[in-house]
């Protein structure tokens, strides 16, 4: 790991659901391009009994929100101040996840959900807390001197800072179909569910990173009681080494619960701005729920989508994004 | 059998440097990667890539200091630099790409957002491959 950032204020909102093919619910994340609301962050597991979309907005954008517009967000959306904290790069190894888990275990602030992109591991924490959590991940990645956790307003200097407000470097998008920079389609990975207290998690990721895998995708959020529900997506190399298989590495342990779905997809693709503009997760969520492919999990990070879908879904998945962004070759 | 051929990619945006890092792998390149021009300029003298594609807008330290300093260097001055300009195909004026771009010495330019194929094309170029 070699860097840290920290995003400003944020306001976070919520949607929880108990079944999300009901007609009549709309998506968060819907709702929010309806208002041209951009998401800097998105989570959403369709997996956990009680389904679950979280995305963070700037507090700006909150002025175009009546209180309690959003059904299942539960109470007043301005009560939910919350940061990021993104550490990079995490180079698809389980140990980044592995230490990540031992800090939030050890430290006594509040939590949300963490999504992972191409390169970064990123938290929702609330605002207060996010400085804290930045420099106890600081502490126990081993930065280099000069890469402190990068704070708003420090992240560009101050010529380039002034360009940034400069009209000429303001991109403007006008485009029948989104650009990306390709789309990556992983199939044949194993989907483990994993839910446990945070530092268990943090031996098992260094265990599988130990035998050699690498993950695609990680998302997870706390469930009460010191226990945290991770999703880990695993390119597990050898099937024959069964490295995956959390049930026997803590069978001492029946509070653990543990789900192993094989043969899981991935679709991650990645855009110009994409962390910057509206729409972008309802148009890729959007076209694949239209095309009646299921999804499993999706994270917004930076400017990266992740989906990770069942088996034999990717391609059609694809095939229905294709008609909201470019494709590359 | 000829070496693999070092570029260093350097953008503020981790995604976008494991991005590009994938697709020149893919192309046979070996890859440095940096997150700010500070790193950038302790990687360049201690790696000495062949190539740099380099962002302009960073913390730390910016594209044009780090493109300076690099062809000043009499160490370091063949590296070739590729500036990643942020001007988008729907913004009129490039001002400040023509003005303060083209002073910094750059071997070559490529607009944001990037064309994956545009900038292989212009790695092969530079590198001869």
């Amino acid at each position: 790991m070699n860097g840290i950032r920290v995003s400003g204020r944020l306001i976070r909102l919520q949607q929880v659901f108990a079944d999300h093919r009901d007609a009549r619910l709309v998506p968060l994340y819907r709702m929010l391009a309806a208002d041209r609301m951009n998401i800097s962050f998105l989570y959403l597991n369709y997996l956990a009994p009680a389904r679950r979309i979280s995305c963070l907005v700037e507090p700006e954008t909150l002025t175009r929100l009546d209180d309690g517009s959003i059904p299942g967000t539960g109470g007043k959306p301005d009560a939910a101040a919350a940061g990021l904290v993104s550490v990079f790069p995490h180079r698809f190894n389980p140990a980044a996840i592995g230490t990540l888990f031992r800090v939030l275990s050890r430290l006594d602030f509040q939590w949300h959900c963490m999504a992972s992109s191409g390169s970064m591991l990123t938290i929702v924490t609330d605002y207060a807390a996010q400085k804290q959590a930045a420099h106890a991940i600081a502490r126990a990645v081993d930065l280099p001197e000069s890469h402190g956790p990068l704070c708003p307003g420090q992240e560009h200097d101050p010529i380039a800072r002034s360009l940034k407000t400069a009209p000429e470097t303001v991109a403007r998008y006008v485009e029948s179909k989104i650009r990306t920079y390709g789309i990556d389609v992983y199939t044949g990975l194993t989907l483990c569910s994993l839910q446990m207290r945070a530092d268990a998690l943090g031996q098992w990721s260094d265990a599988v990173s130990e035998k050699g895998c690498r993950f695609l995708h990680a998302s997870a959020a706390p469930i009460g009681e010191d226990r945290v529900g991770l999703d880990v997506l695993l390119d597990a190399g050898d099937p024959e080494s069964r490295v995956f298989d959390v049930a026997a590495f803590f069978d001492s342990n029946l509070d653990n619960t543990v789900t192993v779905r094989e043969n899981a997809e991935l679709i991650r693709f990645h855009g110009p701005h994409f962390g910057d503009r509206y729409g972008i997760a309802d148009k890729a969520l959007g076209r694949i729920a239209e095309a009646g492919v299921p999804v499993w999990l999706a994270g917004c990070v930076g400017a990266t989508v992740s989906i990770v879908l069942p088996s034999n879904a990717a391609k059609k998945a694809t095939k229905a994004l294709s008609a909201a962004f470019e494709m590359p070759d | 059998m000829s070496e693999k051929k070092l570029v260093m990619v350097v953008d503020d945006d981790p995604d976008l440097v494991e991005a590009v890092s994938m697709k020149l792998e893919s192309k046979d390149y070996r890859v440095a990667k940096a997150y700010d021009g500070q790193e950038a300029m302790e990687k360049i003298q201690a790696e000495k890539p062949a190539l740099v594609i380099l962002d302009v807008m960073m913390p730390r330290k910016n594209g044009w200091v780090v493109c300076d300093e690099i062809k000043k260097d009499g160490g370091l001055k063949d590296i070739g630099v590729v500036m990643l300009t942020a001007v988008g195909d729907a913004v009129p004026s490039t001002s400040y790409t023509h003005h303060d771009g083209k002073t910094t010495l750059a071997d070559d330019y490529v607009p944001k957002p990037i064309d994956m194929d545009q900038l292989v094309e212009i790695v092969d170029d530079h590198l001869g491959s």
